[in-house]
């Protein structure tokens, strides 16, 4: 097991990282706030990332 | 975030407490389980529609603020109901949030007790929805919906997830 910022596996996996769409924007959202409301039969328990 | 509010359940699973959260970055990948407590049960009349709501705020690589919102409505089947209970199982789903809680608890707890806790949570659901008669396990049998759920957890407890025993610190 040996890892290098040379291995394939890494280059590819950065350049994904900063792939871009069709306007040269990069496919991420930042500083985002989700927030959930729901009918009172429901209450939201919590959330796993 | 600690928002305390009416939409939030007592009981907490994973981040909870609050009916809002940050996430530093968002991308198509990206997927978060959100955890539901049904309360009230004496208000779930047969076939009560439930609806939740997800907004979420994010700014755009580009600067701009955006706004998603996804809207879902469910039905609610009667408590009572095992039968149709079971036909909305859906057993994969449940098997991926089984996976992100019981990996959640490892945390704070030891890797051992949630493996017993996965257990017994199998065995109350196996013992609710499944047929048989006692001491006979020939007669053990199990709808097709929960098919293959036990194989999942099995995997699950198996899995280098849960079983780091002999795994170095960076591996588990």
């Amino acid at each position: 097991m040996t890892d290098s910022f040379g291995n394939p596996v890494f280059k590819e996996s950065f350049k994904k990282f900063f792939e871009v769409d069709a306007n040269g924007e990069l496919k991420m959202g930042f500083l985002s706030k989700t927030t959930v409301t729901c009918s009172k039969e429901v209450k939201v328990a919590g959330a796993i990332g | 975030m600690k928002q305390k509010n009416n939409f939030v359940a007592d009981t907490e699973i994973g981040v909870g407490q609050t009916n809002a959260w940050y996430i530093g970055g968002l991308d198509y990948n990206k997927s978060i389980a959100f955890y539901f407590d049904i309360c009230n049960t004496a208000a779930l009349a047969n076939h009560h529609k439930v609806h939740v709501q997800f907004q979420t705020h994010y700014q755009h690589v580009n600067g701009t603020k955006r706004v998603r919102v996804t809207t879902v409505q469910r039905l609610m089947s009667n408590p009572d109901d095992l039968r149709e209970m079971a036909y909305g199982f859906d057993q994969e789903t449940a098997a991926v949030l089984l996976s992100r809680y019981s990996i959640f608890k490892t945390f704070s707890e030891d890797a051992m007790d949630v493996i017993r806790w996965l257990d017994r949570m199998l065995i109350k659901l196996v013992a609710r929805f499944a047929e048989f008669k006692k001491d006979d396990p020939n007669s053990f049998k199990l709808s097709r919906e929960f098919s293959l759920f036990p194989q999942f957890m099995f995997y699950l407890r198996r899995s280098p997830f849960l079983q780091t025993f002999n795994a170095s610190p960076d591996e588990s």
